[in-house]
């Protein structure tokens, strides 16, 4: 085959151009669909975790519920202060008279 | 050479005409692919592209300090094609037994083969969700929604309110902000592939943040449970039918606290009765008694009665017409010349109904009117009652008995709000629940303000008042049990006789106990109302619902971080950092003051004690605590001035001989206002 012919190749030159450029078309095409695929994805896994921490939410709130709080401080020999009975915090160093 | 001729000229014929075919092809195919060509692209989306609704997660509810009171968290609900559905029967028993409910409930749903879509249940706890996920069922489905949950269940209940299955508000702030916290739903144009998978459109996200706002309260969810607790014990105690409780900023008329006792469950809300569920604090009218008796008195103060003219306590007794007025308690005997504090402060009938006949039906319902009874506050909450303020002209029997606020109906926030105007200096505000809200995925936040209403007291009135409702909570006041060690308190205690609505006139033995005050007196932050119905063991606020407020404000005060403003021997702190000789300071002021007393025993204790404090200030030990006045009771005039000499105080004297009583004012105690008597 006359390849090394440049005169010979030229006929071909303007297909493989139309070629190419159709070819890179389809392949941006099918790189955009890959991209959305993925984004997909990432929408599935962002709700899974939205879920996760909405339930993590529920968790908290319902461990740092006053009533809870109360009942643990008393397990802790934590009581409320009485009426009448003053802390007085002078330079970092509490004093409690009641 | 002819016959040649001929076969090339077919062969060339064939070509030239496959040629133009094919050539025709491919030029159809660029142009179908190249140009535009609006019917093919319609059909292209009608095949491949879907608007999808994108529903909105429902905005979170938040205490002042973020701790969350409502929030949305996804859940799975059961629904069932009937025409997939290859085992109904058996679909229908194991559903039957896992949802305790009868099998033909379900039966009668999965047998109707017309329709494609029924609801088996809405939002499946875990248990249930993992069990049918087990059984494999063909024909039942899962579908993700929302579902509300209410982190502190009981508390705060009636004020939060609840949603119904659909996830819209119903009752409450849910129902309130509903256009706020739903959001809005969004449409999303979304392009699909061959297997339905959603697909980018002209470089559109299809994450869509679809949210509603989130609500933040005014409500400091420590403070409401503190009050529910106390409200709690005290229905106990006394074995009441209910009570309710408010707490307001005596600045802003933010709500701190609102409690109505008894509560249910906000998560299982739809199983309380409907009367529990109705926050009675704003939506319940009745008569609040005494606690209005202030306002009978700042009607007189504005008709220019001076607080020292007195009225004859007539010995218990006010005759008008055939009808007479008596003490709540018959068996106390008052004074025989009671002033305007001592009406407030013993809380007299006859001394309020004296007060009204004097100025008069007009006078006294503008005062009431311009305090907001009669009139919604106009809160930021559902339902709001406006109370009943009778029209022009009053008999004199109904002028006198609204003077201590009988036929007169209010609700818990109008009493609680009206107290808020004094305590701020004479301002009368709107209160409000929801401090601001915010977009949870833009940060962006839009604070919603307390509206200043109008100006109903001057300065120097509201200070009158105040003065005049710190005697109610001292030795003799009907509020004595109502003082907080270390701090002023004002309020008045009002026990109101029950309506009977189905008859006309008051339920026999059956009361409304109430007390309205606010705390530091001198430089209000908080303006309490707490209010009993139907207490059936020891009725009297004085004695049931003053040391109530005592224990709410004592817990309020302290939370602020507010110090004590009276001070006392046995509150002396004489540490400093490094001394550990407090104890042995302490003993040597006692043993001085000991030797003191025995040396001149004209010398009350308190006097001793603000030189020590003199002393104690001048070692720089208390230039931590500007909020300390001295205790200067008994000393006169000449003395205290002594005493202050060195202190930059501007002093205001009310009253002629022995100290009465020192009232700090001002942020920094900067003022004093000193009663003689």
């Amino acid at each position: 085959m006359a390849f090394y012919n440049k005169k010979e190749f030229k006929p071909f030159t303007s297909l493989l151009i139309v070629l190419l450029t159709l070819f890179v078309i389809a392949f941006f095409k099918i790189t955009l669909r890959r991209f959305s695929y993925a984004l997909y994805q990432a929408t599935l896994t962002f709700d899974k975790v939205q879920d996760e921490y909405y339930s993590n939410v529920t968790v908290y709130g319902k461990m740092t519920q006053t009533k809870r709080l109360e009942n643990l401080a008393k397990k802790h020999a934590f009581d409320y202060k009485k009426q009448g009975q003053i802390i007085q915090v002078i330079n970092g160093r509490a004093t409690v008279i009641d | 050479m002819f016959k040649g001729q001929i076969i090339s000229q077919r062969i060339f014929f064939v070509v030239f005409v496959f040629a133009v075919l094919w050539s025709v092809l491919l030029i159809r195919s660029a142009w179908l692919q190249l140009i535009p060509n609006s019917k093919l692209s319609r059909l292209q989306d009608k095949l491949f592209e879907r608007t999808v609704t994108l529903k909105p997660r429902r905005g979170n509810i938040y205490d002042r300090h973020n701790k969350e009171l409502a929030i949305s968290i996804p859940s799975q609900s059961l629904f069932a094609d009937p025409k997939r559905m290859k085992e109904p029967y058996y679909s229908a028993k194991k559903l039957a037994q896992l949802f305790c409910k009868p099998k033909s409930f379900f039966l009668k749903k999965f047998l109707n083969k017309n329709k494609r879509f029924v609801w088996v249940k809405r939002h499946l706890s875990k248990r249930e969700l993992k069990q049918i996920k087990s059984w494999n069922l063909k024909g039942l489905y899962f579908l993700k929604e929302s579902k509300r949950f209410y982190t502190h269940e009981n508390s705060l209940s009636q004020v939060l309110g609840f949603t119904g299955v659909e996830g819209q508000g119903l009752e409450g702030i849910e129902r309130q902000y509903e256009d706020i916290l739903k959001g809005e739903s969004q449409k999303v144009l979304i392009q699909r592939d061959a297997r339905g998978r959603p697909l980018f459109r002209d470089f559109s996200p299809f994450i869509s943040k679809v949210s509603g706002y989130d609500a933040h309260l005014t409500i400091d969810s420590d403070l409401q449970f503190y009050l529910e607790k106390g409200l709690k014990q005290a229905i106990e105690k006394s074995q009441a039918e209910s009570a309710i409780g408010l707490i307001l900023s005596a600045e802003t008329s933010e709500v701190l606290a609102m409690a109505n006792l008894p509560n249910y469950s906000s998560n299982q809300a739809l199983k309380a009765p409907a009367w529990i569920r109705r926050n009675r604090a704003i939506t319940d009218i009745f008569e609040p008694g005494s606690t209005l008796k202030t306002f009978t008195v700042i009607s007189a103060l504005k008709s220019g009665i001076s607080p020292t003219q007195v009225y004859s306590s007539q010995d218990g007794r006010l005759e008008i017409g055939s009808a007479v007025i008596t003490e709540a308690d018959s068996k106390k005997k008052f004074r025989a010349f009671l002033n305007l504090s001592d009406i407030l402060a013993f809380s007299s009938n006859v001394g309020a109904g004296s007060i009204a006949l004097g100025i008069g039906d007009k006078k006294l319902r503008k005062t009431f009117k311009i305090f907001g009874f009669g009139k919604k506050t106009g809160i930021d909450f559902p339902g709001e009652a406006k109370g009943l303020l009778r029209e022009l002209p009053w008999r004199e029997i109904e002028t006198a008995t609204i003077s201590f606020g009988h036929g007169i109906a209010s609700t818990a926030l109008q009493v609680a709000n009206a107290y808020t105007a004094i305590a701020n200096g004479g301002w009368l505000k709107q209160p409000v629940l929801v401090k601001k809200i915010r977009n949870p995925y833009t940060g962006e936040e839009k604070a919603l303000k307390a509206k200043n209403l109008k100006r109903v007291l001057t300065e120097e009135e509201a200070r009158t008042l105040s003065l005049m409702l710190i005697s109610v909570t001292e030795e003799h006041g009907t509020g004595v049990l109502a003082n907080v060690p270390g701090y002023f308190v004002a309020g008045k205690t009002g026990t109101a006789q029950k309506v009977n609505l189905q008859n006309r006139g008051y339920k026999k033995g059956e009361y409304i106990s109430s007390f309205a005050g606010f705390i530091p007196a001198h430089n209000p932050k908080f303006v309490i109302y707490l209010m009993i119905d139907g207490a059936k063991d020891n009725f009297y606020a004085s004695s049931l619902v003053a040391p109530l407020f005592s224990r709410v404000a004592s817990y309020a005060v302290r939370q602020a971080g507010l110090l004590p403003t009276v001070l006392e021997e046995e509150n002396i702190v004489l540490t400093s950092a490094g001394d550990r000789s407090g104890n042995s300071q302490k003993e040597s002021i006692k043993t001085k003051w000991l030797l003191e007393k025995e040396r001149n025993s004209n010398i009350k204790s308190d006097s001793f004690i603000s030189r020590s404090i003199t002393n104690i200030e001048n070692q720089g030990l208390t230039k931590h605590n500007p909020f300390f006045i001295h205790d200067l009771k008994g000393l006169s005039l000449r003395q205290i001035l002594k005493q202050l000499d060195n202190k930059d105080l501007r002093v205001k004297i009310q009253g002629s001989g022995r100290l009465l009583k020192s009232i700090p004012q001002g942020d920094k105690n900067e003022h004093i206002i000193l009663i003689f008597g």
